[in-house]
């Protein structure tokens, strides 16, 4: 009978290491048969670009959820992002600038729920809930709710770049900052305290774990990278409405619950897992549409997405370990 | 110098919104390498003073001396930095992450570039352990260890920090046999090693054997501390408790009535085979069983928790088709489970509410209200029968209340309903003597108002103490049964271990 049971958990243990994989194969698989384009070199540099956005936001993300909070203010950030970046492009600043400016637009609005959070000790759904409204409030009423476009230099240098003439800018942006994420993540005693403080708050502050501090700065790096990610998105799609990124922050929370990054605290990893969450969420969108599949269909499957990623992630929590 | 002790607490004071819990503590630890014992009910203060001692809570008046140097820890940190290490009674460790993450979470060797080292870490955890004489990989997950092997991290934690001195909470309460004598041991080197220890527990045997000194605490006040071998097993108990309780297991006469509860061939798959036995009302039937009989899985069956393979259940000679909790519940069935804590209280609720939860249906008046006045009178008649030791029951939430007081509430919720049939497992796991008394004692009432009771624990002299007879279980079969007069603690160990030919403790 163990031997049974033996069995039984290493398959389960493989479905949880290499499903992922297994499912991205397929939905490649699935699309290609659909539209022979889809399996090009052009369409995964293509797919890698659409991704950049929501994988940077989804790295920041990692940090909120491992150490067992939620930022869902993240769509609105990156919608201030892009068009504080935008309005001081369009005024002549320059790429390094815009760099830095998005990345301070991103570092104010997450300092704001990480003091909410970690010193007054607000539930973390509720203050960035509030901040979802109040940040996207105030980006509107700097556009008194116009679209902004981010047609200029610093737009075109960010969205049209290619290295060697063939990676585009934006993924090696999206790359060094998986790259940066993991190794801080996994390879420091900051990183390893988030995994400690998603799995036992209370335990982590009785060994002397600065449980606070390193609340706040979780939040801090979620809103930075969502920054970023509000400049590359802007600068992607040159045209940023009063609805810009509205709703994104689900797509970015799927996507890392997806690729096995727990709601509840205390496991997952930047790379490979939210990446390969965004890739399969951004491979459906890419693929329905080269299917040339109705617009209602996108929103059903997304729900169905999001359910699956919650219930693999209930699924996974089970027991013991939470 | 040979005379400044270790560790002296004197005239230590804490109070929690206006109620003392402790007063004037004096205590001092005098040898280096000796061991402590802490003994007093839950309740008493010791979670309180070695919290203090951790740093985890600030004392309000009073000194600690360290080796004669004032200590006043602030935080968990500055405990670390003293050399104290405290091991609670729940683990301190992150489940999800390795033996060596979890030893260098706070500072880590080899990270001077700032970035963590899992070679460095691993190998020096290696040693840490090896130094325990445990031979483990300590790159393994801590979730997949045993309560026994978790421990042993725990301690080797502390001693990485180079502590002094080590209090242990309550150590043994989750370990089997084996593990407790391998726990003993380790303490014994450290003891010979020059760390002292305090050790914190309710089984008084294991107090008597292994530490040098004993410090009775009772309502927040040191009552005596002395030599070992000037101390006896009922002397601690009548200073714990403040009187004397003359029979540890007060049993009572019965008159038992009808079968109430019968099962017949049960069967689930991978817990038990072929179990049958039936239980009268107005008795307490035992059972007995080391850890991973599958005593609780069986318990768990019957109450419709765990799918039924095949067999019978009867109730009042009635089969039960589908047992399920709703219809138990309903029918005058409580089954008090082993995690009390995990899955009977509501922690942020008060202590009335709790109690009052499992017996809302019987204090519904007209359209369905609640009569305050009756749910005042029931809730405070048992937080006297139990002895729950709370000041407010109305404003005290459960989550700060005692580890025993919390059993207590979860127990007398359940007594609060006057079931037909109560099924209660391991009852008085981690209750100080003082509460065992009480709940022995309940359930004797209960019995003999016609309540059926069937009593699972691993303790066998509470079995053999309170229960009209004892089954016994091995390996998931029913080794035997036992009627009163022959009660044996020989021959229920023999029972229990019937078919095991290697020593194999199921860990959880």
């Amino acid at each position: 009978m163990s031997t049974l049971r033996l069995s039984r958990e290493s398959i389960y243990n493989a479905f949880y290491k290499y499903g992922l994989f297994i499912v991205f194969f397929l939905l490649v698989l699935i699309f290609s048969s659909f539209n022979s384009n889809f399996f090009s070199a052009a369409n995964a540099v293509n797919l890698l670009q659409q991704s950049a956005s929501t994988g940077i936001a989804a790295a920041g993300l990692v940090f909120v959820l491992v150490s067992g909070g939620i930022d869902i203010s993240m769509g609105s950030t990156i919608f201030l992002s892009s068009v504080i970046v935008t309005t001081f492009a369009n005024k002549g600043v320059g790429i390094a600038g815009s760099f830095a400016i998005a990345l301070a637009c991103g570092i104010a609005v997450g300092s704001m729920n990480g003091f909410f959070v970690s010193v007054l000790n607000v539930v973390p759904l509720i203050v960035t809930l509030a901040s979802l409204y109040i940040v996207r409030g105030v980006a509107l009423a700097l556009t008194g709710v116009q679209s902004l476009f981010f047609f200029n230099k610093v737009g075109d240098a960010v969205a049209y770049t290619r290295i060697g003439g063939a990676i585009p800018v934006v993924v090696v942006i999206l790359v060094v900052t998986l790259f940066l994420v993991q190794v801080v993540l996994n390879r420091t005693l900051f990183g390893r305290q988030l995994f400690a403080m998603g799995n036992n708050r209370i335990g982590a502050r009785i060994m002397g774990i600065k449980v606070n501090r390193n609340t706040f700065l979780t939040y801090v790096i979620s809103g930075a990278l969502s920054g970023l990610a509000g400049m590359v998105s802007g600068a992607q799609v040159g045209a940023i409405t009063p609805t810009f990124a509205e709703g994104q922050e689900f797509i970015i929370i799927t996507s890392a619950i997806l690729g096995g990054v727990s709601l509840f605290g205390g496991k997952g990893t930047a790379f490979p897992g939210a990446f390969l969450g965004v890739l399969i969420v951004m491979c459906i969108e890419n693929g329905l549409v080269m299917a040339g599949a109705n617009m209602y269909v996108y929103t059903i499957i997304r729900g169905i997405v999001i359910f699956f990623a919650v219930m693999i992630d209930c699924m996974r929590n089970t027991g013991e370990l939470r | 110098m040979a005379d400044t002790p270790v560790l002296q607490l004197i005239g230590l004071n804490k109070s929690f919104s206006g109620v003392q819990v402790l007063k004037n503590i004096d205590l001092s630890l005098v040898m280096k390498g000796s061991i402590l014992g802490l003994v007093g009910e839950n309740g008493a203060g010791k979670s309180t003073m070695i919290n203090i001692l951790g740093g985890v809570l600030q004392k309000d008046s009073g000194a600690i001396l360290l080796e004669g140097v004032p200590y006043n820890p602030k935080n968990a940190k500055d405990a670390d930095k003293a050399g104290i290490a405290l091991i609670h009674q729940e683990l301190n460790l992150f489940l999800n992450m390795t033996i060596a993450e979890n030893l260098y979470l706070v500072e880590s060797p080899g990270s001077k570039t700032g970035l963590l080292s899992y070679r460095v870490m691993n190998r020096e955890a290696q040693k840490e352990l090896r130094h325990v004489g445990i031979d483990i990989n300590p790159a393994t997950l801590v979730e997949s260890l045993s309560m026994g092997m978790r421990q042993m991290v725990e301690i080797v934690k502390a001693l990485s920090k180079k502590a002094r001195i080590v209090v242990f909470d309550e150590p043994t309460t989750s370990l089997s046999n084996n593990e407790k004598r391998h726990l003993f041991t380790i303490i014994r080197e450290l003891s010979g090693k020059g760390i002292s220890m305090i050790y914190i527990s309710h089984t008084l045997d294991d107090v008597l054997e292994l530490c040098d000194e004993v410090a009775v605490i009772r309502d927040g006040s040191i009552i005596g501390q002395s030599p070992t071998r000037e101390m006896t097993k009922s002397g601690m108990i009548s200073m714990m408790v403040g009187r004397k309780l003359d029979h540890m297991f007060p049993f009572v006469e019965k008159r038992p009535g009808p079968i109430v509860l019968r099962v017949e061939d049960l069967c689930a798959q991978k817990a038990f085979r072929n179990v049958s036995f039936s239980l009268r009302s107005g008795e307490i039937l035992g059972l007995f069983g080391l850890m991973g009989a599958g005593r609780s899985e069986l318990a768990r069956a019957i109450y419709g928790v765990d799918p039924v393979e095949s067999g019978r259940i009867y109730f009042k000679e009635h089969p039960v088709r589908h047992p399920a909790p709703e219809w138990w519940v309903e029918n005058g069935m409580a089954y008090i489970t082993e995690n009390r804590r995990e899955e009977g209280l509501l922690m942020p609720k008060s202590v009335k509410e709790n109690l009052v939860l499992a017996n809302l249906r019987n204090l519904r008046r007209r359209l369905g209200a609640v009569d305050a006045r009756q749910e005042e009178r029931e809730s405070e008649s048992v937080i006297q029968r139990l002895s729950i030791k709370t000041y407010d029951k109305a404003r005290q939430t459960a989550r700060m209340l005692s580890g025993g007081n919390q059993q207590k509430v979860v127990i007398g919720k359940w007594l609060m309903t006057q079931p037909e049939v109560l099924i209660v497992d391991e009852p008085t796991r981690g209750v100080d003597v003082g509460a065992k008394f009480d709940i022995y004692n309940h359930l004797n009432d209960m019995a003999r108002e016609g309540s059926a009771i069937l009593f699972i624990s691993s303790e066998m002299e509470e079995l053999i103490g309170v229960c009209d007879r004892i089954i016994v279980m091995c390996s998931g079969t029913i080794t035997g049964e036992l009627d009163r007069i022959d009660f044996d603690q020989e021959r229920l160990l023999t029972l229990a271990i019937r078919s095991i030919k290697h020593e194999h403790f199921a860990v959880e």
